[in-house]
């Protein structure tokens, strides 16, 4: 037994001594290719996952048993021609570049069907969408009377009428003011006895509007209001903010004066104030606190006549965006786009920024500050990706940040940008006239009027199983609204 | 001469025995540590790293399931050995009768490799011109140290001493009694003795005075205590101490009814009979069928364990419930009085004191215990825990071992080289690869920064790695079917279809082998390295209603 444990042992050992530098030049990417020059070749994989998963992969010629997700071994380097075949869906194809000892990835290829999973929502028509961003909510406007204004949530499916039958039912709405991330609304209706100032929640389970017109001395600019909270209301009128309280119905006037803009976090107003003066104010106007003390960079940036829209995203990313299109940021180069800029979504977990001008959508990427062996910070990097617009009035991020949604005019594309080469466009549907769409990542789907009859429809983007659900808490909003109230 | 003991060291002698008892712990940590730090700050070397490891361990694997499963083929074989019958015809050959000779067999293919083996026994005994006492000499020592035992869990082992081949006029049974224990673990003693006495050659009940000097409170000085008493007794009854084989047993021990015939038999073949341990093959078969799975498995693992160490006598340490020449015994100086792992100090004390010249021969025949069962499953948790933290404990001869090396002139480098590696190695392994296998070997992927999640290496190791896993899934399966023959079969109250459910708890392994293998290790290296020393715990065991 001794001698035949020693043998089994070195043969063992053997077995250990050839394996293993074996295993380990091939985890690296190295082959033996009969007939190349060396013999011994380092190659590449390309990595793809599709949504939906299960698609047939054809490299070049050759088809593969795997399928996505999978990851394709031993390509010598180079160009390959990559098809994706799945039942009922467009194939998908590209080229793509193979490196030695590198991965090429392409983790978030969405897979469009040939044929369209539509879903009509409602039976009545409409003639306005008015989606509020990072909440459940779309209004929609079956004319102009206060009657006629409906809500929907696109995470009950369910429709119901944004007020109450009242007597102001038949009053006319003349401006609609709504914040992202909040579930309130303002509504400005003006019937016999003048014009009135409407404030509702927008649940199903809603109070009665509160008719706040007493507040409003004079006719404001803008309202606005912090996310998450419904105490405080703020009205812009010309260059100065009043506060005005829902709780004991006051007015603070001139709560900021000298406004050149302004936006909110959770907690704090933000201020461009005089021409030199950019501060962080509390909801109660007792704590401010300065954060800029460069004069000459503030002329610099936001000059003097100009007024900017600034919006919170972190401590370490505020946006400015002027009405001229102007953006700027707090990181340098600072300024980012000269001008044009109609708006902007951030995909956060990614840190870019998809912005849109009229005809242009660009991307900016403000992860990668830094590379390794670089002296010279870059600071964010905007790429223009598309420039053929005709009249972009939204872009959304989609899938992460591997599409861009956006409507030009009335047609709704989607431009992929998970390529290696140029973006791939995709016309997906035309929409109604004038009305806006919206997309919401967590249904993957987008919500739109149908072009033809006004319904409200929505059509899948992004399968249901190639999400991440990581459902909102309903108590949200009950949540944020103790935090500002503990101010 | 060398004191295998670490009390009263001085000087460069306890520089040493801190330097070694440093040394197991300290490497353990390094290892898993640098390990988790390289996967964050050198993913790709953690990745290569890893993979070499996985392929180390699914060649040992290989290696390992081979000799478990040579080793149970073995102990298959000798189930149904006439070891009485062997015993005879060695008798016959040392009083220069005849030449035993085996019946060939027509149809009994185990009964033949039996004989062949015994043939080859014989013809090294006949070459060693040592011949063995006749077997009529012979008697065998049984030492059961009791502390907190109830009659129920000792009771059985003395009945299994009854039931057995050999005959029970030939043993001599000693109920090793602490003083500490309570008046009814005393009076179940008494009770024992007067019951059983008739039965043995004799059978004695002995009481461990409390803190004698130099003792601490741990089973090897009441066990060393009742060997004294023994030698005094053999030395009135004029009974040669080189014919006696002493068995020192845990209190719930119960033997295979070949036990005694079967050590009587290795003794006496062997031509260095008094510079031997004869080691069993423990089971833990008692309650196995009562206690958790992940507890059963566990046991089994260390069924296995002694299986394989069995393939390699040359590297074979005592484990356990074991016997031994008691002569040797008592020229060592019997079992240590001031340490905790006496079943594998007493090997190493008696290898060094022998310089080299002592040996454990491998049986091939059991020995059941209990599974440290406690009732509930969070109770039993605990108390496995800590069994096998003792078990683990048996680091402490390490640093022992290492000085006892250094001092020795006569033991060749080599040989000194080869045990030291095998026992470090060995304890290494026990406190570290479940980690790296289960946990750290997934790191370098999920901290995978951009930089590593672009290379081939991220996108192949995890390929390699589950091929590996799949392979070695080849051994699970062969250990299953171990496990399942080895599984008594002559409780027929639990159904087949719940053995069957035995053979998915063995899943149960990357779990248990952290939380009940790696872990207590870990701590008792760790405990060693900071020279917390541990005291001596008795795992409770309970009889099943």
């Amino acid at each position: 037994m001794l001698l035949f444990r020693r043998i089994v042992f070195y043969l063992f050992l053997t077995v250990f001594l050839i394996g293993a530098p074996l295993i380990v030049f091939y985890a690296l990417g190295y082959i033996y290719k009969p007939g190349e020059e060396k013999g011994i070749v380092k190659t590449g994989v390309v990595y793809l996952s599709s949504a939906p998963p299960g698609a047939t992969i054809y490299v070049g010629k050759r088809r593969y048993y795997e399928k996505t997700p999978a990851t394709i071994r031993e390509l010598l380097a180079g160009e390959y021609p990559i098809k994706l075949v799945l039942k009922d869906y467009i194939p998908w194809i590209q080229s793509v570049s193979v490196e030695q000892g590198k991965a090429t990835v392409l983790d978030k290829i969405l897979l469009r069907p040939r044929k369209k999973n539509m879903t009509r929502l409602t039976e009545r028509r409409y003639q306005r969408l008015i989606p509020i961003a990072l909440t459940e909510y779309l209004l929609l406007e079956r004319g102009t009377a206060l009657g006629q204004m409906e809500v929907y949530s696109w995470e009950k499916d369910v429709t119901w009428p944004m007020l109450p039958k009242s007597v102001l039912s038949k009053a006319k709405v003349t401006k609609v003011y709504t914040e992202e991330d909040s579930p309130y609304a303002i509504l400005r209706a003006a019937d016999k006895g003048g014009e009135r100032y409407l404030w509702t929640k927008l649940s199903k389970e809603r109070e009665k509007a509160q008719d706040i017109t007493d507040l409003f001395v004079e006719k404001p600019d803008k309202i606005d209001w912090p996310p998450g909270q419904s105490r405080y209301l703020f009205s812009f009128h010309g260059n100065y903010l009043n506060r005005l309280d829902l709780d004991s119905m006051t007015v603070m006037p001139k709560f900021a004066e000298q406004i050149q803009g302004y936006g909110f976090s959770a907690r704090e107003l933000y201020v461009l104030q005089g021409e030199d003066t950019f501060a962080r104010v509390d909801f109660a106007g007792k704590s401010v606190k300065s954060l800029m003390k460069d004069s000459s960079l503030f002329q610099i940036l936001f000059g003097a006549d100009d007024f900017f829209s600034i919006h919170v995203f972190s401590d370490d990313l505020i946006l400015f965006l002027g009405d001229d299109g102007k953006l700027v940021t707090n990181r340098l180069p600072y300024e980012l786009v000269e001008r044009g800029v109609l708006g902007f979504d951030i995909e956060k977990r990614e840190q870019r920024l998809v912005i849109w001008t009229q005809d242009s959508l660009g991307v900016i990427d403000f992860s990668s500050d830094v590379k390794r062996g670089d002296i010279f910070q870059r600071g964010p990097q905007l790429r223009w990706v598309y420039k053929e617009g005709r009249d972009i009035k939204d872009a959304f991020w989609v899938y992460q940040d591997a599409y861009i949604l956006f409507q030009d005019r009335n047609d709704v594309f989607l431009l992929e940008l998970e390529t290696l080469g140029n973006p791939n466009l995709y016309e997906l549907l035309a929409v109604k006239k004038h009305a806006p769409v919206h997309y919401v990542e967590k249904t993957g789907r987008l919500y739109y009027l149908d072009e033809k009859s006004g319904r409200l429809a929505s059509l899948e983007v992004v399968p249901k199983q190639a999400l991440i659900d990581i459902p909102l808490p309903r108590t949200e909003e009950e949540r944020k609204e103790k935090k500002v109230q503990g101010l | 001469m060398f004191q295998y003991s670490r009390q009263y060291l001085k000087g460069k002698e306890l520089l040493r025995e801190r330097l070694f008892e440093t040394l197991p712990g300290l490497t353990s940590w390094t290892l898993l540590v640098g390990l988790f730090l390289i996967s964050f700050w050198k993913p790709v070397l953690a990745a290569v790293v890893i993979i070499l490891f996985d392929f180390y361990w699914l060649l040992r694997l290989f290696y390992l399931t081979l000799f478990l499963a040579l080793s149970f083929l073995r102990l298959y074989v000798e189930e149904q050995t006439d070891w009485m019958g062997r015993i005879k015809k060695i008798d016959r050959l040392v009083e220069g009768r005849d030449r035993p000779s085996h019946q060939p067999s027509r149809w009994r293919w185990r009964q033949e490799i039996s004989n062949w083996i015994c043939s080859r026994e014989v013809q090294k005994l006949e070459e060693s011109g040592l011949p063995p006492p006749s077997s009529k000499d012979i008697y065998h020592l049984v030492i059961i140290p009791m502390v907190k035992e109830a009659r129920k869990i000792v009771e059985p082992g003395i009945e299994s001493h009854l039931k057995g081949s050999f005959p029970p006029e030939n043993i001599i049974v000693v109920l090793a009694v602490e003083e500490r224990a309570q008046e009814e673990v005393k009076r179940s003693a008494m009770e024992l003795q007067e019951e059983y006495r008739s039965c043995f050659y004799d059978f004695l009940v002995t009481i461990h005075p409390e803190n004698l000097p130099g003792e601490a409170g741990v089973k090897g000085a009441n066990a060393a205590f009742a060997a004294k008493k023994a030698d005094e007794y053999f030395a009135s009854k004029k009974i040669p101490v080189a014919n006696v084989i002493v068995s020192c047993f845990d209190a719930d021990t119960v033997v295979d009814k070949n036990y005694f015939a079967c050590l009587t038999y290795s003794f006496m073949v062997c031509p260095h009979r008094n510079r031997a341990s004869f080691q069993p093959i423990p089971v833990y078969h008692n309650n196995i069928w009562n206690v958790p799975g992940f507890a059963r498995v566990l046991e089994m693992g260390a069924s296995f364990f002694q299986l394989t160490e069995a393939t390699q006598p040359d590297k074979l340490v005592t484990f356990s419930s074991h016997s031994m020449s008691f002569k040797a015994l008592k020229d060592v100086g019997y079992w240590p009085v001031d340490m905790v792992s006496d079943d594998s100090a007493i090997f190493w004390k008696a290898y060094l004191y022998f310089e080299g010249d002592y040996r454990a021969i491998p049986m091939y025949v059991t020995l059941s215990m209990d599974v440290a069962d406690a009732g509930s499953w969070w109770k039993t948790s605990m108390n496995v825990y800590k069994q096998k933290r003792r078990w683990a404990w048996g680091v402490e001869n390490f640093p022992i071992v290492m000085r006892g090396f250094l001092n020795s002139k006569k033991l060749p480098l080599y040989q000194k080289l080869r045990l030291a590696v095998k026992l470090f190695e060995g304890h290494i392994a026990w406190a570290t690869w479940p980690l790296i296998l289960v946990v750290i070997g997934w790191l370098p992927a999920f901290f995978a920064a951009q930089e590593f999640s672009s290379t081939v290496l991220y996108y192949t190791a995890p390929r390699i790695s589950a091929l590996i896993f799949n392979f070695a899934s080849l051994s699970l399966v062969t250990t299953i079917v171990v496990s399942l023959c080895l599984l008594p079969k002559k409780k027929v109250k639990h159904s087949f279809f719940r053995k069957t459910l035995h053979a998915f708890e063995w899943l149960l392994i990357p779990v248990v082998a952290v939380f009940f293998s790696a872990l207590p290790a870990l701590d008792a290296q760790t405990r060693l390295m900071l020279g917390k020393y541990m005291e001596f715990w008795v795992t409770e065991k309970r009889k099943a209603k």
